[in-house]
């Protein structure tokens, strides 16, 4: 279900159906500069390719709940895996480019 | 040789603090042993390894980046998140418990329903070798306690969760609107369908609750003349009408939530959220 873009940049981002961005993702925005130049770097990276490429056991845990808060507001979206046993990439969005370049 | 995880610098194996999940998948053996093994196993193999977020199996890459190890013997799985550095238990929890929710969520919806637990102990993975108490309790639990298709907590698992610190400014663990629920045997398990709809925004709540529905409805049709079986799907169906309930509001527009309820059953049960006790 599509992001509501008129909740994208507030605090409760919601999809079109009204469900509510969960209050435990907030703890994971403080992320959001390390994991998106990451995911810039890897080019289309899978969960697990971030995993491996996390500098260390705390930004590691971090990385699918942060990939889960990313999407809710709408810095990233998923490349789905054209073959039948890929996994799921993720890029990102223009609206992370901007945040990248300090454009926020 | 580096300092890995499981393995000391002078090579000997440990065991490492670790969130542990152990589950297995109803209805997997029986598939093994019918006349259709082959095509079962292509199912398998597919559903598996499309669902699971890390590479199964002890990849060198994955055990020298101290990537989670997963590993995956018949119909049993396990993932471990070892706790190192500042990693807290409650981060640790609730990683295995939102991506189970996730991974639970995909495999209901393809017909393999999981039952386990998740523990919080000493655990060592290295090249196919599990072992520690981790392991023994989750095991323990997933015959014992969980009994039906469910994710449940360990004693320690839930208490982590919920001693998670709490946002700035003090107020209730950040982990107690984890997708976690009590049931009314009082065991913790995990809300797999909301912790699904919470973590995905992009996932369509009426589409995957359909799915769901469906996919229990089977079963409660399958095993119509296997009581023990069908009990575990009552469940099941327990679970996905109460779930509904909870969506009622984004369910509205879509023919309101008793359009996705399974009323093939007299459903009754009430689930609580984990919370605290003061």
């Amino acid at each position: 279900m599509p992001i509501d873009t008129k909740t994208l940049g507030t605090q409760t981002p919601e999809t079109t159906d009204g469900r509510k961005y969960p209050s435990y993702l907030h703890a994971f925005e403080r992320y959001d500069e390390e994991l998106l130049a990451k995911i810039k770097q890897l080019e289309r990276p899978t969960l697990n390719k971030l995993a491996l490429e996390a500098p260390d056991a705390k930004t590691r845990s971090a990385i699918s709940p942060w990939l889960s808060s990313a999407e809710w507001r709408g810095l990233i979206k998923r490349v789905e895996a054209q073959e039948m046993v890929g996994k799921r990439r993720y890029e990102l969005t223009p609206r992370a480019e901007k945040k990248l370049s300090g454009h926020s | 040789m580096s300092d890995l995880p499981f393995i000391g610098t002078s090579g000997k194996p440990r065991l490492v603090e670790c969130a542990v999940l152990y589950f297995d998948l109803l209805g997997v053996s029986a598939m093994a042993q019918g006349d259709n093994a082959q095509k079962e196993l292509e199912y398998f193999n597919r559903t598996i390894r499309s669902a699971f977020p890390y590479e199964i199996g002890a990849a060198a890459e994955a055990r020298e980046n101290g990537a989670y190890p997963t590993t995956v013997f018949s119909d049993s799985i396990v993932l471990a998140v070892p706790i190192l550095e500042d990693l807290s238990t409650s981060k640790a929890v609730f990683q295995v418990a939102l991506e189970v929710a996730q991974l639970q969520t995909e495999l209901a919806t393809c017909d393999y329903f999981a039952r386990g637990a998740i523990t919080l102990d000493k655990f060592h993975s290295y090249e196919g070798l599990l072992f520690g108490p981790a392991l023994v309790e989750a095991a323990s639990l997933e015959r014992d306690v969980a009994v039906d298709p469910r994710i449940v907590l360990s004693p320690a698992a839930s208490a982590a969760l919920l001693q998670g610190e709490a946002p700035e400014g003090g107020g209730r663990s950040v982990y107690e609107e984890a997708p976690v629920l009590v049931d009314e045997d009082g065991v913790p398990f995990v809300d797999y369908l909301s912790g699904a709809f919470q973590a995905d925004p992009q996932l369509e709540l009426p589409d995957r609750l359909s799915e769901h529905r469906d996919a229990v409805v089977k079963q409660l049709e399958q095993q119509q003349t296997n009581f023990g079986r069908w009990s575990k799907h009552r469940w099941v169906a327990e679970y996905h009408n109460s779930t509904c309930r909870t969506y009622r509001e984004p369910l509205e527009a879509h023919g309101g939530f008793e359009a996705f309820l399974i009323d093939s059953i007299h459903t009754r049960r009430q689930f609580e959220p984990l919370r605290r006790l003061r």
